[in-house]
């Protein structure tokens, strides 16, 4: 029954232009990954404004590509210059740049490479065979329900992301105020507009992307503006391992593989943490632990593993509730709405189509990415090696044109701007942005949903407890505070007890 | 070269003074928030249960205000801590700063700019004035790459997807 809609979903994906689509996309993730600083959702906010005359599954169809090509893209700065070139990747120069320094640095590529692509087909296959499930039930959930997911997702990504929860929280309370401008829906009260019209409608959010991830990124990588990459090699050519050599790291690449996946289901959790996550795990599980660090295979595949299955997994929550995994799937979910669809719980229900051909793609942008990776490595590695100067004015205009074709006006490039000094402000400060945009994105699914469920229930709370699931994700919501509350304050307690010097540089609590 | 132990622990000062400041508007923004919902009359339209416009707002602005007060009051302590061992010393705006005040002064004048001339020509202004001041010197290469990046630029967004900028 599952394969009729996903045949039909690669007959989609398989035309000859969304092919191209998704081809270009990929070769462009890599280059975007490949170079330290730059990231997917950036990629995707350069594009969207490209995206705007396409149909909606081609638009989605090439930033499944970046979103796929970003992840293997990062590792090539990881094991060449021990600089990752995402976040996820940071854990990848543990051993990938040892081994690149013992002089194998192909065959570290090799293993990256290996390692995305059965990591990424891991997280296709998960993704496929849970999004109608999850789907289906989703479509039975209430609103009482899709208002707790939307709040455990928010404090999960308060809780998992880097830094504390409490600035996590900070992050997503200013996020769902920002939710909250404009007209409300029920009263027409004006929240927050002061007398400016055009803030009648609430912030434009493809504007408040584009800053947050564009301009932002941006105005902090200035930074690293005129620095001259310097590689361990000069000649880089992949040297894919064996098949059976790889495999006797099968350990290392099913622990990516389901660390990806189930982490990259958590809403707003992303491939940062769980990269991590899999790599001790790998490390534990090993039966040479000591080799970790000093260039162990097995350190190169289980990350790698880990941040291409994370794809799959950001896609069960993004298409069967609307709720992003991580930065890149909150853009593809603002590019949905601007493509004027609704995602959510309807969203297999009415758009299966476009579900199973963005399933579909991503399934073939983890193999163009084996492919790309494995022949066309120089490019990466010759793009790596280029000079921000020449690219930043570039995303700039881009930024400025992606918010401006939103409505055609110049009020949302002026949103832009101000959002990427926002954002500059809270990244400078160890603020993760994600944690406004999540706010921003979940903050009217909440809202409408707990207004809904109230009014369907008579105004009655006890509807959030009402069924098992509920009082589940009730309990989920307390246990996550509880615990993150009770480690900020042993580690205060632990910094007040020492030396005072450290207690400076923490950067909170 | 070793980074001299004083002017690190003065770095640390400025970086929490810093953080100290960012807290000061958060909060400030929290209470802002808060008291500008509380002060909104509901109009005519009456919610149809216990929550209304208000309500969300309250909730988010509130916690916005105790974390970020909670967060203030943690960093006042370092703070305190850090003055113990150096000294808060802010030095002029160094090229990073100057490079991000340039950026936004070139994007505003960017979209100021599109209103009276044309897309292209604002477009090339932008880029080259941008790779002036991340650092490029060849006239020739930024008035190249400018150039061509402007036309395509316009060739695509003006002509092909007709962007009415």
């Amino acid at each position: 029954m599952m394969f009729e809609p996903l045949l039909d979903g690669f007959a989609q994906a398989l035309q000859p232009m969304n092919l191209f689509f998704i081809v270009a996309g990929t070769a462009l993730g890599m280059m975007v990954g490949a170079l330290p600083g730059l990231s997917s959702p950036m990629a995707i906010i350069v594009l969207l404004p490209l995206t705007y005359g396409m149909e909606p599954l081609p638009a989605l169809l090439i930033m499944i590509g970046v979103y796929v090509g970003t992840k293997l893209g990062g590792s090539y700065s990881a094991i060449l210059l021990r600089t990752p070139g995402t976040p996820a990747a940071a854990c990848t120069a543990l051993d990938g740049f040892p081994m690149a320094q013992r002089g194998e640095a192909g065959l570290a590529l090799g293993y990256a490479t290996l390692g995305s692509t059965i990591g990424g087909l891991f997280g296709w296959v998960m993704a496929v065979s849970f999004v109608p499930v999850i789907g289906a039930i989703a479509l039975r959930s209430g609103p009482a329900d899709i208002a707790l997911i939307g709040i455990a997702g928010l404090i999960m990504v308060s809780s998992f992301v880097r830094g504390s929860i409490v600035k996590g929280l900070i992050g997503v309370a200013f996020g769902l105020l920002i939710s909250t401008v404009g007209m409300d829906p029920e009263s027409g009260v004006s929240r927050y507009t002061f007398g400016v019209l055009d803030l009648n409608s609430g912030i434009p959010f493809a504007a408040a992307l584009v800053g947050l991830f564009g301009l932002t990124v941006v105005l902090s990588d200035l930074t690293l503006l005129g620095s001259k990459a310097h590689l361990t090699t000069d000649r880089v050519k992949v040297a894919l391992p064996k098949l059976g050599d790889a495999l006797k790291y099968w350990r290392a690449i099913l622990i990516g593989g389901g660390y990806g996946t189930t982490v990259g289901a958590i809403p707003g959790v992303g491939a940062e943490g769980a990269s991590w996550l899999a790599y001790a795990t790998a490390r534990r599980q090993s039966k040479t632990p000591d080799a970790f660090g000093t260039g162990a295979p097995e350190g190169v595949l289980a990350p790698e593993a880990t941040n291409n299955a994370t794809t799959g997994g950001t896609m069960i929550p993004m298409m069967t509730l609307g709720i992003p995994g991580d930065g890149s799937t909150a853009v593809m979910l603002g590019a949905l709405l601007l493509h004027g669809l609704t995602p959510g719980v309807t969203m297999m229900r009415d758009h299966g189509d476009i579900v199973w051909g963005v399933l579909a793609g991503l399934g073939l942008a983890t193999v163009a990415m084996f492919i790309l990776g494995w022949k066309a490595i120089r490019l990466f590695v010759f793009v790596l090696q280029q000079d921000r100067s020449w690219l930043f004015p570039f995303v700039l205009v881009f930024a400025c044109l992606g918010a401006y074709a939103t409505t055609n006006t110049f009020f949302p490039v002026w949103v832009a701007i101000v959002f990427g000094l926002v954002g500059l402000a809270f990244e400078s400060r160890g603020f993760p942005v994600v944690t406004i945009v999540l706010g921003i994105i979940l903050g009217p699914i909440i809202e409408v949903n707990m207004r809904l469920a109230l009014a369907l229930s008579n105004d009655d709370w006890t509807t959030f407890f009402a069924t098992g699931p509920r009082i589940a994700l009730v309990a989920l919501v307390a246990l996550l505070l509880f615990v993150e509350i009770r480690q900020a304050m042993l580690a205060r307690r632990k910094d007040r007890d020492a030396i005072p010097a450290e207690a400076t540089n923490q950067g909170g609590m | 070269m070793e980074p001299n132990p004083s002017d690190e622990k003065d770095r640390q000062a400025a970086s929490v003074t810093l953080d100290v400041c960012f807290g000061i508007a958060l909060v400030a923004g929290g209470i802002f928030a808060l008291a500008w919902i509380i002060l909104t009359p509901a109009g005519f339209g009456a919610a149809s249960t216990s929550i209304d416009h208000a309500t969300i707002p309250i909730i988010c602005s509130s916690i916005l205000t105790l974390l970020s007060a909670a967060w203030l009051v943690e960093r006042i302590q370092a703070l305190r801590v850090a003055l113990r061992q150096g000294r808060v010393r802010f030095r002029g705006p160094d090229r990073i700063v100057w490079q991000r005040i340039a950026t936004v002064a070139g994007l505003v004048a960017y979209v100021l700019g599109l209103a009276h001339v044309p897309f292209w020509l604002a477009t090339f202004v932008l880029l080259a004035a941008m790779f002036l001041i991340y650092g490029q010197r060849s006239p020739l290469a930024i008035g190249l790459v400018a150039g061509v990046g402007a036309a395509m630029l316009t060739v695509i967004f003006v002509h092909l997807l007709k962007l009415p900028i």
